[in-house]
């Protein structure tokens, strides 16, 4: 019985874990990008703060939720540890919404720098020059942005559907003996 | 908490944290949404058709403003359609016709060859004018013109293998050059017998679009460049001319679909065996019918080049400045050592001076003829194809009886010329003749010693016929004024001067005749090109010597009122403004090229010795005193004795109707202006995009504005397609350039399309000049001439501005390439600003001209400064030389131009509103915000907007004094408010049951 807790327990928080790892990464790349390297002439050289400041909170929430699926992996040893950990998706959660709200405000921003790249798209022309750092940089910051904003979602919805799995174990079992 | 009871159940369900994560996610889309909507919201308004306020008018109180559209409003979409066609029909030029190939005979066979003629380029990549409507029918494509037009017997095999088959085109961007990729004559195997007994019809079509200039190297021409023929179709061509000769095919037509000169080196080649060749510019959306109706000659050709049709194009010295410079923009050389940002890495260099088109063609050849020395080696014949003006008919004209009359005032100066010539049809076809009149100004001693260039030729004047039966004749009178006799002296006298020397009219069927003309009377036939007609030549003025007072003071009024024209009693004086534009004379930059330091422009002195050779390679030397320095926001300067102006003072209430009629200087304008807010000032000049704001306070209307150099953006039905801007100059008809005007201000004005309805503002005409053949937006300017420019505006300006829509030509100024447009530095003397770039904006500005209430600045810099940041420009030229008091708007600077086109940049130098979506609380910096002087400035900018809104927008019609904008409940707002309350309240009441939740589980029992 303990040992197949513990089977179900290791296959629930592992991948958890990843998708809270790659939606950490993917939130602090996305918003190290944005900010280091798009300040252009599109936003007169500022970057947004909307983005800024939603991109720390995502950073926040989604590194909270990775340290305690960490120590879910290492450090659950009964139920009430488990379910404590398992509030983890708390972090999920609040990563997703920031990391939302960064990624639309990331679109919202910085309508000039994608008309503009957008603009030969639509109009069959060559269009204004935009430095490839720049362009490179804008796009891999927002597609990285909305899947860590999906990854943290994933992850709280895992971790609350492994929480339900542990309020409806027996009170005295230990899942990671 | 016991945990059966029914709250810990309650707290228990599961739907609660998926609850709590969907209301926190959508309170985020919400906030956004509500973010979205500032910046936003007349697009939104557009979308749902709602307002955020209701006009509400008192019955029975004062005077209701009745400023209906006036014309054409009824049946918009055909009688658009109809002078779409008819400018085409008269704006095309038949540029060869051997042994009247042209007109086609009817029940003639024809063909086609070249991916053209399958896919037309009909309206430039830019402009939100539709570029393509043949799916639906609202588009004329060549075959179906030529069906429904004409009686020809289209050959359908050939026509589907070159739109849809093999033939088919694949022409598009490569890398971001633009290619051809024309099939070659391998793919034609299929369909070669087809071309027995047939006319080809071969269209050679070149794109060109906003945003890049067209390709001079690197693509698949022969020279390198978009604009010569590719060795495909070179292939074909040649091909084509062999089954001619084998007397397969009949005859070949070729079509040039392109709205700049595509090398014109190939159509007298007698390799290509061409019988006949027709310059159709981009034809719009019913264009195409015109053609058809020219080939069978149910219209007469009678259009005439706006721009020199040449055999390299690489021949003006403009062009040679792009190949030497690896283009048209380079980078300052120093660039990295001190800096620069983005905006301010590039320039170019006018380095041909006023030597832009025909006038370098016609002058070096004139000089050829008077044998000038250092001419050096240079054949007209060689160089240019057809003429500036050119243009064939399906009948002959024959010029007589040319007379000249002196106006003068009451005090005996002279007003204007008078030149009239009779023109009589001698042909058997009925058709047009465009006259045109050539000022041939002297190059004096004086000019030589001061530096001051003179073309041989420039456009004075034109006119046209009726449509002339053979046999019939007309008198056609031109009249060209006096002052356009004057020259720019940048250099001794720093002002307008009348030259020493002879002056000379004359006729001319293209600047090439007049030019020959105005040599046989001056005694040069034997050395010309072609006999020139002495006769229709007249010496009108000789000056003994330079007069540096007559033209050196403005005569245009101060301000305007809406019914009178008041002239400027004392007059501005005109002197140089743009010293700091020129790299000779402004020490913040030098020609590491050269020995001195300077940069050599063209002089008809030594052409051999001042024909571009070489790079121009300038630096930043920094040594520019702040005024004109490449920084942006520079320190707001306070005037002496600035005040404070009054804000929000609601004391005496007024509205914008009662200003209506009232001269700038009417003293109530300071009571209304008192009325408003910082916020409401700021918020209204920053926020012009694509409309000018509501102003509820003052009852304001929002003026609604769209782009369109040639027809009216973003409409669905797609029929406000015009012929380009080349093509409506072509007609040389002024009434139908004005009806071009009339239609789009029509168009803007009904009701056609919804999210459109009721412009009261177009961003047009486009007013920058084609001064290399490169240029990527040239199907959006007319001419390489200042004049035929400035005359074509003015008749479109007038015409839209009837109907109470307000012109806004752009892009004020020096915007005549594209590459790195957002910030490029662009140099040159001032002689060549004002006359090849500044003068038709002074018609198109100046009251007593065509009088626009608005224009459209640019993206450019003119030498270090962003042109709208340019007092020198915005307010002594523009303001205190020409008398312009309608206001400025930038292009979209909330776009890409954040770096430099800056509020308090703008508004101090004489920029009037934004096309940004700025915010108040956001934008306005503590500095503007305390400076009596920036509040100040606002403040006229203000007056501008609401004097030319009160007297000249059609937003005031149906509005009195008694009119109120009331504030309504906008529907989408609401729903906005409410989602975002809502799903805030609901993730902090879901949190809150997630945190009894997570503690009451917890807790012992």
């Amino acid at each position: 019985m303990i040992q197949k807790l513990k089977q179900q327990n290791f296959l629930v928080l592992i991948p958890v874990l990843i998708m809270s790892c790659v939606a950490f990464v993917l939130t602090l790349v996305g918003v190290l990008l944005y900010t280091n390297n798009c300040a252009s002439e599109f936003n007169g050289g500022k970057v947004s703060v909307n983005v800024s400041n939603l991109g720390l909170a995502a950073i926040i929430f989604a590194g909270a939720a990775l340290l305690l699926d960490l120590l879910a992996l290492f450090l659950s040893r009964s139920k009430k540890s488990a379910s404590l950990f398992a509030l983890s998706r708390i972090g999920n959660y609040g990563a997703f919404i920031f990391c939302l709200g960064a990624f639309l405000y990331e679109a919202l921003d910085e309508y000039s720098l994608i008309g503009t790249i957008m603009y030969p798209i639509f109009s069959g022309t060559v269009g204004d020059p935009v430095e490839p750092l720049l362009v490179s940089s804008y796009f891999t910051s927002f597609a990285f942005l909305f899947v860590a904003c999906f990854l943290s979602l994933a992850a709280g919805v895992t971790m609350r559907k492994k929480s339900h799995k542990i309020d409806a174990q027996p009170k005295e079992a230990n899942v990671n003996e | 908490m016991n945990k059966d009871s029914k709250l810990f159940h309650v707290l228990k369900a599961k739907c609660w944290e998926p609850l709590m994560v969907t209301m926190g996610a959508l309170f985020m889309v919400s906030m956004v949404a509500k973010a979205a909507a500032v910046p936003f919201a007349n697009e939104i308004h557009g979308v749902f058709g709602t307002s955020d306020y209701k006009e509400e008018t008192a019955e029975g109180e004062g005077t209701v403003i009745d400023r209906h559209p006036l014309k054409n409003a009824e049946n918009i979409e055909a009688y658009y359609r109809q002078v779409n066609a008819e400018v085409e029909g008269e704006g095309l030029v038949l540029l060869k016709n051997e042994a009247d190939a042209l007109p086609l005979a009817s029940g003639s066979k024809v063909a086609f060859a070249l991916s053209g003629s399958g896919k037309i380029f009909y309206a430039t990549h830019g402009p939100g004018v539709r570029r393509d409507g043949e799916a639906d029918g609202a588009f004329y494509d060549l075959r179906k013109s030529l069906a429904e037009e004409t009686d020809l017997i289209i050959n359908d095999a050939t026509y589907n293998f070159v739109k849809d088959g093999a033939g088919k085109t694949m022409r598009g961007i490569k890398s971001g050059t633009f290619v051809m990729n024309e099939p070659g004559w391998n793919v034609y195997a299929p369909v070669v017998n087809e071309y027995n007994d047939a006319t080809v019809i071969v269209t050679i079509t070149r794109e060109s679009g906003e945003g890049s200039d067209i390709s001079y190297t690197g693509s698949d021409g022969v020279d390198g460049s978009y604009l010569s023929l590719t060795h495909n179709e070179i292939e074909i061509l040649e091909n084509l001319a062999l089954l001619k000769h084998q007397g397969k095919v009949k005859k070949i037509v070729v079509l040039i679909n392109s709205a700049v000169n595509v090398r014109c080196d190939f159509i007298d080649d007698d390799r290509y065996g061409i019988d006949a060749a027709m310059w159709i510019g981009l034809p719009g959306a019913t264009g195409m019918k015109s053609v058809a109706d020219a080939l069978v000659g149910k219209i007469n050709p009678s259009g005439r080049l706006a721009d020199t049709f040449v055999k390299d194009n690489f021949s003006s010295p403009a062009a040679q400045y792009w190949k030497n410079n690896a283009g048209f923009s380079s980078e300052y050389g120093n660039a990295a050592a001190i800096g620069l940002n983005n905006s301010q890495l590039y320039y170019g260099v006018y380095v041909e001076g006023i030597y832009v088109g025909y006038r370098y063609y016609e002058t070096r050849y004139e000089d050829v003829v008077t044998n000038r020395n250092q001419v050096g080696n240079f054949k007209y014949s060689d160089a240019v194809a057809y003429p500036f003006g050119y243009g064939m008919s399906y009948t002959d004209f024959e010029y007589s009886n040319p007379r000249l009359q002196v106006n003068r005032d009451g005090e005996g100066n002279v007003l204007s010329y008078d030149y009239t010539v009779n023109v009589k049809n001698v042909g058997d076809t009925a058709g047009k003749e465009a006259v045109q009149v050539y000022l041939q100004k002297p190059y004096s001693r004086h000019d030589v010693i001061v530096g001051i260039e003179k073309s041989a030729v420039e456009l004075a004047g034109f006119g046209k016929t009726s449509l002339l039966q053979p046999g019939a004749n007309e008198d056609v009178k031109v009249t060209v004024d006096f002052e356009q006799l004057r020259t720019y002296d940048a250099e001794a006298d720093k002002t307008y001067i009348l030259d020493e020397g002879d002056y000379y009219l004359s006729f001319g069927r293209d600047s090439h005749d007049a030019l020959n003309n105005i040599l046989a009377a001056k005694g040069y036939s034997a050395a010309t090109d072609e006999p020139g007609i002495a006769t229709l030549a007249n010496l009108i003025h000789s000056q003994n010597e330079v007069d540096a007072e007559i033209f050196s003071t403005s005569s245009a009024r101060l301000h305007d009122t809406p019914t009178t024209l008041e002239k400027d009693p004392v007059g501005t004086p005109i002197t140089n403004h743009l010293d700091w534009m020129d790299p000779n004379r402004f020490k913040g930059v030098k020609n590491a090229a050269s020995s001195d330091g300077d940069v050599t422009y063209v002089s008809r002195n030594n052409w051999t010795g001042t024909m571009p050779k070489d790079a121009v390679d300038l630096q930043v030397t920094n040594k520019s005193p702040i005024k004109y320095d490449i920084s942006s926001h520079k320190p707001i300067v306070e005037q002496e004795g600035a005040a404070m102006p009054t804000f929000g003072d609601k004391s005496v209430p007024m509205t914008l109707a009662m200003m209506a009629g009232l001269s700038y200087d009417d003293p109530k304008w300071d009571i209304i202006l008192n009325n408003l807010t910082q916020e409401e000032i700021f918020n209204t000049l920053v926020q012009c995009y694509g409309y000018t704001p509501g102003i509820p306070s003052i009852a304001k209307p929002l003026t609604d504005e769209d782009d369109g150099p040639y027809g009216v953006s973003n409409t669905k039905e797609g029929f406000s397609s015009m012929s380009c801007e080349a093509v409506i100059a072509g007609t040389f008809n002024k009434e139908l350039i004005r009806k071009v005007g009339e239609a789009m201000a029509s168009d803007a004005r009904s009701n056609h399309d919804p999210a459109q309805k009721n412009l009261h503002g177009l961003y047009a005409p486009g007013m920058n000049i084609h001064r290399a053949v490169f240029g990527g937006r040239a199907a959006e300017y007319f001419s390489e001439d200042p004049y035929l420019t400035a005359i074509a505006a003015q008749e479109e300006i007038i015409a839209m501005q009837e109907q109470y829509v307000v012109a806004c030509p752009k892009h004020f100024i020096f915007n005549d390439e594209e590459s790195n447009r957002n910030g490029i530095g662009i140099w040159m003397n001032e002689q060549t600003a004002r006359e090849i770039y500044l003068a038709p904006w002074e018609t198109a500005l100046r009251p007593d001209k065509a009088n626009s209430h608005s224009l459209m600045t640019s993206f450019n810099r003119a030498g270090f400064l962003w042109t709208s940041a340019s007092s020198d420009l915005m307010e002594d030229i523009m303001r205190g030389e020409w008398g312009f008091d309608g206001y400025t708007l930038t292009d979209m600077a909330g776009s890409n131009g954040k770096f430099f086109m800056v509020y308090d940049d703008g508004f101090m130098n004489g920029t009037d509103c934004f096309l940004d979506k700025g915010e108040y609380k956001d934008s306005m910096t503590d500095a503007m915000r305390k400076s009596p002087t920036f509040n100040l400035k606002q403040r006229e900018c203000m007056k501008r907007l609401l004097y030319t809104v009160a007297n000249y927008s059609g937003a005031m019609n149906g509005y009195s004094n008694a009119t109120r904008l009331v504030p309504q409940v906008v529907p989408w707002r609401v729903g906005i408010d409410a989602l975002m309350y809502v799903t805030g309240i609901s993730f902090g009441l879901m949190a809150l049951i997630f945190v009894a939740y997570q503690i009451t589980k917890r807790l012992p029992e």
